[in-house]
């Protein structure tokens, strides 16, 4: 209970800094980022989890209908739940490009097909949804390179196509567009890298020592920089440790500089999952997962992103949050890709490195 | 030409008691003067229309009540015994009726209550009140045939039902737990939001387009426990009205249907009480007088106490310690019967539903109280045999809170409505011709949509809070229920109503990414945007026989509220707005044409009835907007306009005398949306359904009379699923799984139907003392109806696969109540 609600907390009060008082912004961190109890049962998790989704995701005051959802469920212990077949029929699976450029490094682009509802996703199906013969072409207006089909499972998704070309490889300030051809479908998108914006510092925020083994001690990453001053900057942290292959996004990775503009701010993150969420075993205490371990070299990635890249983000991940939520209206994403799902997003990155001792 | 000065002699003479003189009796302000000067000025154009013979007619006017009790009858009839010329009394029990001067068999009449006659030699103006008295069952036959029955074919009022207390406490109920909303509900055009939820949809017109008013007050929130009750004690009611189309015009604000509900006077002779012990809630009802035959009051009250069961069970260290939900109402009635010509009541309603969390350890605790505090002050005055007026002073505010506390935290979140208004009636029968209806409303607004407090540690925090909107809401009215022939009779209204966005307020300019770019400043009760509107109603009958007629209303609405609320059920958490600059009123236009046939000597009434209707300026919320689009912003900005119709058929019929009685109703209806902006509200097509079109909706009630002490009563429903929006496919973002909705109603969920029965047993019934067992049945064969539908995505953490799987949930499965009732 206490989860969600804080939950609640957290997703308001990143909207609800206010760049006045230093004292607020104290406030609104130290809401972000209050402690989060375990969840005990794994049917509970999972209740846990789609309600946890439920705040995360669209819907008016979406936190209160969530608080009286737990009340309702709470109250009627009678509620008899029932398998039914919501599939609709479709002809074809649509195509998704999931597309991305980071500055200094070459465009990636994960081509697949979408799942009908009725099937499994399992390592085996991932496969075949994975469209690994398209024809993918990245332009920056002047200079084209065809990318190849590359499988690295240091990253994820593990399979995509890859720039070859060093002069087509992310800059800050250029647009860059991408055509994908596979079968009868073509999908074509455009985006811009911003210029990045740097952090004026890390520093190491403690939550206590463990309870069994007190040489263990856990923390969260706290981040202060300065958004500059015109309007429009918007922002994705991505987060690794030394055990991770590779840069994840935690919580609440993406926000806006609708109030905070101009203002030199500090925030709280978590360590993010190091695999996609659904592949965490289940044994992981939740301080094991969200908790950075003091020792940690923590490798912050901070991007600036496009307003079209923040709307895409912020929808597709209000839809994943929203799945399975009665109370959400359906989220209709609003990603920048033309003849398939998906979007095409540029990051102007800025690199820091915070080794907690 | 002396004969028409000597009328209009008269004329003036009665204008002596209109709006001049009521200017002195309730000190208001101008502006609601001058509006009196219009329905003075529609006046004046009625009577000049009038023919002249009124100096050879004399009025015969006074009240009906109940013998016993004291309370008004309204409704009932005082005919020209064996003629159809006869008068109706209004919701005051107040009658009117002009005759040429002469002698006459006078029969006054109501449903339940022995009729009462006697000649009567009219040669002036003369004040008669009838006290009737209820007529003894005789194993359930009511063998009087009175002009009530006649109603279904003769009045002209169409799509409008009255709903008699005796009837809705004989159905079967969830939980024991009587309430009209749900009976309402049971009726052809009328449907339920969602099971167990007291929201409903008349017509296809959404849940905020419904009007329900408790004594004239009007009333936004009418639910308890999410939905699943109404906040009306039926202890308390009198009777309700409602009203799906043809409305006259002295109701407007909402576009589909109104509620009209009024409580019981009290018993102004003799002290009595009434209640029950049922499995969710008690109730206990008292009324009497204070003075005899000059005051008397009312007072009744209900609560849950499933919280004060679990106590034993809730100790300090038990997990459900701390939690609790109840919720209680309260309604009063005071009733000063100033003098022969002048009433007054005073009525309140206070209710609230609470919850209350606690955390195992206590460090966290929750306290959502959300209600609604209404109260009207209405004075009754008859100027004279032909006038009579009703004011009323009321005030109605919601309120919905949540509010958290923890460690070093404490938070609070704030929204509602609040309403003052000034409403005045007359009514004027110059003639048995004409019933004229006028008179003016006033109504200032203040829309809270949400204010935040928060705190953390030491430190207090005035959060950005979203604004307040306030609105000033003035109409005026003026309606003739005129007998135009013995087989025509029209209601001819008209109503102008003016509605002004008023400051202050900051209005937020939107540049064309979605940023603000200005700000402009409104000061207080400045004129932001204001809206005049003219709405014009029309209704006619025509008599084809004693026992048919056909009905025909056109009518054009406003309604300057919106309700953007997409949940699946009806939440506390509804946000009320008003019209502002970029949300003009909505509208609709609706016609419907019916067919209307008794049998059987007016045992069996039957109608057909079909309806269009045509919205606009409907609002939705954009694709993917989110709580946090409202800081620094105005909710409106992210609303979007659109049209959407509604068209269907109601087939109705009803047994009203007998042993057994009940009614069977079926409604065929479409409603649609189109013309919003596809690029903010994604469909597919050119129109999509929202989440209340059902196609079929079938009612079956039936009550019976067994014996003295046994009653027998069943409810079948069947209505077609609701429409919601199923995703097609799902698609990998990184590691995201995201949902693919390729339309907003690409699924119907499966139909819903659901039997209930009871029995009620009288234990024991003397003059002092009476009381009775009811046991019911909800959903007696069990059938899962949908609640809500979801996608479960189960993972198999060891082999990493993930399983879509669409669930189902329900919620009522067969659930037996007993409620025990007792009257003295």
């Amino acid at each position: 209970m206490e989860l969600f609600f804080l939950g609640f907390l957290g997703a308001i009060s990143g909207h609800w800094l206010h760049p006045a008082s230093k004292a607020r912004r104290r406030i609104a961190a130290g809401l972000c980022s209050l402690k989060f109890t375990q969840a005990h049962a794994s049917g509970e998790r999972t209740l846990l989890r789609r309600l946890l989704a439920a705040v995360r995701g669209p819907g008016r005051i979406n936190a209160s209908n969530l608080l009286i959802l737990l009340a309702l469920a709470s109250f009627l212990f009678s509620s008899c739940e029932t398998d039914i077949d919501l599939s609709i029929p479709i002809n074809q699976s649509s195509l998704v490009v999931d597309a991305y450029i980071i500055s200094g490094e070459p465009a990636r682009v994960t081509v697949t097909t979408a799942y009908p509802y009725t099937s499994v996703v399992d390592l085996e199906s991932l496969s075949s949804i994975v469209v690994s013969d398209a024809i993918v072409v990245l332009s920056d207006g002047q200079l084209t390179d065809t990318l190849l089909y590359t499988v690295d499972l240091n990253l994820f998704p593990p399979f995509f196509y890859q720039g070859q070309n060093p002069a087509l490889f992310g800059q800050p300030g250029k647009t860059y567009s991408i055509r994908v051809i596979s079968g009868a479908d073509t999908a074509t998108a455009s985006t811009q890298i911003p210029m990045p914006v740097p952090l004026d510092s890390l520093a190491w925020e403690s939550e206590g020592k463990d309870e069994e083994d007190s040489t263990i001690e856990y923390g969260r990453l706290r981040v202060w920089f300065r958004d500059p001053p015109e309007l429009g900057n918007h922002y994705r942290i991505f987060l690794k440790t030394q055990d991770f292959t590779s840069f994840q996004t935690p919580f609440n990775s993406v926000f806006e500089d609708r109030i905070i503009n101009g203002d030199s701010i500090f925030f709280d993150v978590s360590k993010p999952d190091a695999q996609p969420s659904f592949l965490v075993p289940d044994s992981l205490s939740f301080q094991e997962r969200r908790r950075f371990v003091k020792g940690d070299t923590i490798d912050v990635r901070f991007c600036s992103i496009t307003r079209d890249s923040y709307s895409f983000i912020r929808s597709f991940q209000s839809a994943a949050a929203s799945f399975g939520n009665p109370f959400a209206a359906p989220t209709f994403v609003k990603g920048n890709m033309k003849g398939a799902l998906g979007g095409f997003v540029g990051y102007g990155a800025s690199y820091h490195t915070f080794i907690s001792q | 030409m002396s004969a028409f000065l000597f009328q209009f002699y008269n004329i003036r003479a009665n204008f002596q008691h209109l709006p001049l003189c009521s200017m002195n009796r309730n000190p208001i302000s101008g502006f609601i003067g001058g509006m009196k000067s219009i329905p003075t000025a529609i006046l004046l154009a009625f009577t000049l229309l009038l023919p002249a013979q009124r100096s050879e007619k004399a009025t015969l006017s006074g009240y009906v009540r109940d013998a016993q009790t004291g309370e008004s009858l309204p409704g009932a009839a005082v005919v020209v015994k064996g003629t159809t010329t006869g008068a109706v009394a209004n919701t005051y029990g107040f009658y009117s009726l002009t005759l040429p001067k002469g002698t006459y068999q006078i029969q006054c009449a109501y449903l339940g209550y022995l009729a009462q006659s006697d000649s009567l030699a009219l040669f002036s103006n003369q004040s008669r009140n009838y006290e009737l008295k209820v007529q003894a069952k005789l194993a359930g036959e009511y063998t009087v045939t009175d002009d009530k029955a006649r109603q279904n074919t003769e009045s002209t009022r169409m799509s409008t039902i009255d709903l008699q207390m005796e009837e809705v406490k004989k159905m079967p109920v969830l939980f024991g737990e009587v309430d009209i909303l749900k009976t309402i509900q049971l009726l052809p055009g009328v449907k339920g939001a969602a099971e167990g939820s007291s929201g409903f949809y008349v017509r296809g017109g959404g849940p905020d387009q419904n009007l329900i008013l408790l004594d004239n007050a009007t009333v936004y929130n009418a639910s308890h426990l999410f939905g699943f009750f109404s906040v009306f004690n039926s202890d308390a009611i009198k009777n309700a009205e409602l009203i799906k189309g043809g409305m006259p015009a002295r109701y407007g604000g909402r576009l589909s249907s109104v509620l009209d509900i009024s409580m019981k006077e009290g018993n102004m002779k003799e002290f009595h009480g009434s209640g029950g012990i049922g499995l969710i809630a008690s109730r206990l009802t008292l009324e009497g007088p204070i003075a005899k035959e000059k005051l008397s009051f009312l007072v009744s009250g209900r609560r849950t106490y499933l919280d004060a069961l679990l106590m034993p069970f809730a100790g300090e260290g038990s997990p459900l310690n701390g939690n609790s939900y109840y919720f209680y109402d309260l309604n009063a009635k005071v009733q000063w019967k100033i003098g022969e010509k002048d009433r007054l009541f005073f009525s309140g309603y206070f209710g609230e539903d609470i919850f209350n969390f606690r955390s195992p350890t206590g460090a966290l605790r929750i306290n959502i109280p959300w209600g609604n505090a209404i109260a009207s002050l209405r004075w009754n005055h008859q100027f004279d045999s032909r006038l009579f007026l009703n004011t009323t002073a009321s005030f109605t505010d919601y309120n919905f809170k949540t509010g958290a506390q923890g460690e070093n935290f404490s938070f609070e979140l704030n929204s509602g409505i609040r309403d003052y208004t000034l409403k005045t009636d007359f009514y004027w029968t110059p003639n048995n011709k004409h019933l004229i209806r006028y008179g003016s409303e006033m109504v200032f607004h203040e829309f809270r949509p949400s204010t935040v407090q928060a705190s953390l540690e030491s430190n207090s925090v005035g959060l950005p809070t979203a604004q307040v909107l306030y609105a000033l809401d003035g109409s005026v009215y003026a309606e003739d229920d005129w007998n135009i022939s013995t087989r025509w009779k029209a209601n001819l209204g008209f109503r102008l109503s003016y509605f002004q966005h008023t400051g202050p307020y900051d209005r937020f300019i939107k540049g064309n990414d979605g940023t603000n770019i200005d700000t402009v400043s409104y000061s207080s009760l400045e004129n932001i945007q204001d809206y005049f509107r003219a709405e014009p109603r029309i209704a006619l009958r025509f008599l084809i026989n004693e026992n048919s007629s056909i009905k025909g209303a056109f009518t054009v609405n406003y309604q300057n509220l919106h309700l953007a609320n997409l949940a699946t059920v009806s939440l506390p958490t509804d946000i009320w707005l008003p019209s502002t600059s970029l949300i003009p009123p909505q509208q609709s236009i609706q016609g419907n044409l019916g067919y209307f046939h008794n049998l059987f000597n007016n045992a069996l009434e039957t109608s057909v009835e079909v309806y269009y209707k045509h919205m606009d300026n409907l609002v939705e919320y954009r694709d993917n907007s989110s709580f946090g689009d409202l800081v620094n912003d105005n909710p409106d900005n992210i609303m979007v306009l659109g049209s959407g119709r509604s068209y269907g058929a109601e087939f109705f019929i009803k047994k009203r005398l007998g042993k057994v009685t009940g009614w069977i109703g079926y409604t065929l209806s479409w409603t649609e949306r189109f013309n919003f902006d596809k690029s903010l509200v994604s469909y597919e097509g050119d129109f999509f359904y929202p989440r209340y079109d059902r196609r079929h909706d079938i009612s079956v009630t039936a009550t019976w009379e067994v014996s003295k002490r046994w009653t027998l009563s069943g409810v079948f429903v069947y209505s077609t699923g609701n429409v919601l929006a199923v995703p097609s496919e799902f698609y990998f973002l990184g590691d995201d799984i995201v949902p693919y909705f390729t339309d907003r109603d690409n699924f119907r969920m499966v139909p819903y139907h659901r039997l209930d029965l009871s029995a009620t047993y009288v234990i024991k019934k003397t003059d002092k003392w009476e009381n009775s067992l009811n046991i019911s049945i909800y959903n007696v064969y069990s059938r899962l109806n949908p609640f809500f539908v979801y996608f479960d995505i189960e993972t198999n953490s060891n082999t990493g696969a993930v399983n879509f799987q669409g669930k189902q949930v329900s919620l009522f499965p067969i659930i037996p109540a007993v409620t025990w009732n007792f009257s003295f």
